[in-house]
């Protein structure tokens, strides 16, 4: 660099140095922070919600899926054999909006509920528990429930 | 100068990383002071980087702001393996700025005169004439050139912070910097009166 330009840089870096940012920024971003913490406090009990929610409504999805392949009864299903189960919908739900975020929450239904939905599982074990992936949106809504494995009361208890 | 002086200045102690790092830490865990401290910490030199690469307060305000709004919400996104939380920060802010000016090339003003350079005045020394022609011969250069002599020439950042600033190897970074420095040279001793 040529001394002239070394100068001038110089001297610009000691302005540039004592430049400071608007005072107002840390505020609003304190305010965005607050914002922020109160929606994934509403998400995280709006999560609790939706497993409810999503038990009721494989009731309702049932009715209207009644060829969704379902893994073998009373069987762990491999980790590779998860992931290809398909999600199934549940309806009424309004879908998710191109730039809402869902999020997959790993939860366990009771097999009685899907029993009573016409799953064709044994009735002899009716405090099995089914685990499953749970879509939730942003809004705390079930979108869609994909069976991964059902364990019996006994092994449940076991643990 | 002062540039390789600035260049060993520029390298962060450990108590610095270990500073940010524990920062993060309670930031993740949802600490609000820990996000407040962070915002302290690092939104100078942000601040400062968008404002010599735009020229522009309020551009350079909404950029810092948008920084870390957006760390707010993508805390999990910073890897510390791939380099300091201060040049991420600035990395982060050189892609809002190249996606908001990207936004803004397709609202081009009607003249030239809305680009806001700076004439010297009457009465001036050469230094302060100088730094003017540096500013708008900064403001001039593209991007990539740009993004460079800020980072290293001005901001005193190192070859291995402005890489992780600008994403690019170590190599290109210098070789960006040396075409930066001769345009700026050239630019300075074309316009001045004299050498």
């Amino acid at each position: 660099m040529n001394d002239r330009l070394m100068r001038a840089m110089r001297r610009l870096a000691d302005e540039s140095a004592r430049v400071e940012a608007p005072p107002g920024i840390e505020a609003a971003l304190l305010a965005e922070f607050d914002r922020a913490g109160r929606r994934r406090r509403r998400l995280s009990w709006t999560v609790a919600a939706a497993a409810i929610a999503a038990s009721v409504a494989i009731v309702f999805s049932w009715d209207r899926h009644p060829n969704v392949p379902l893994p073998a009864p009373a069987a762990v299903v491999s980790e590779d054999a998860q992931a290809e189960q398909p999600f199934v919908p549940i309806p009424y739900v309004a879908p998710l909006a191109q730039y809402e975020r869902a999020e997959v929450v790993r939860m366990e239904l009771p097999v009685s509920v899907l029993i009573a939905a016409g799953f064709p599982m044994r009735a002899e074990d009716p405090g099995a528990k089914a685990e499953a992936d749970v879509v939730v949106g942003q809004d705390g809504r079930a979108q869609a429930v994909r069976i991964l494995s059902i364990s019996n009361s006994a092994n449940s208890n076991s643990e | 100068m002062g540039a390789d002086a600035i260049r060993v200045a520029g390298i962060m102690p450990e108590s610095e990383r270990t500073r940010d790092r524990d920062l993060l830490q309670r930031f993740r865990a949802g600490d609000r002071d820990a996000f407040t401290e962070i915002y302290r910490v690092h939104h100078k030199p942000v601040f400062r980087f968008a404002l010599l690469m735009t020229g522009d307060d309020t551009k350079a305000a909404e950029a810092t702001q948008d920084v870390f709004v957006w760390l707010l919400h993508h805390p999990g996104d910073y890897d510390p393996l791939r380099g300091e939380l201060g040049s991420f920060l600035v990395g982060v802010a050189r892609k809002q700025l190249k996606r908001r000016y990207s936004e803004e090339q397709r609202w081009l003003p009607l003249d030239d005169s809305s680009t806001g350079s700076v004439n010297p005045e009457v009465g001036m020394d050469q230094d302060e004439e100088d730094v003017i022609r540096l500013r708008r011969a900064i403001a001039a250069l593209p991007e990539r050139y740009r993004a460079v002599v800020v980072l290293c020439d001005l901001e005193g950042k190192t070859y291995e912070q402005a890489a992780t600033v600008v994403d690019s190897a170590v190599g290109t970074v210098r070789s960006r910097l040396h075409r930066a420095r001769a345009l700026l040279a050239r630019k300075l001793v074309g316009e001045g009166s004299t050498v």
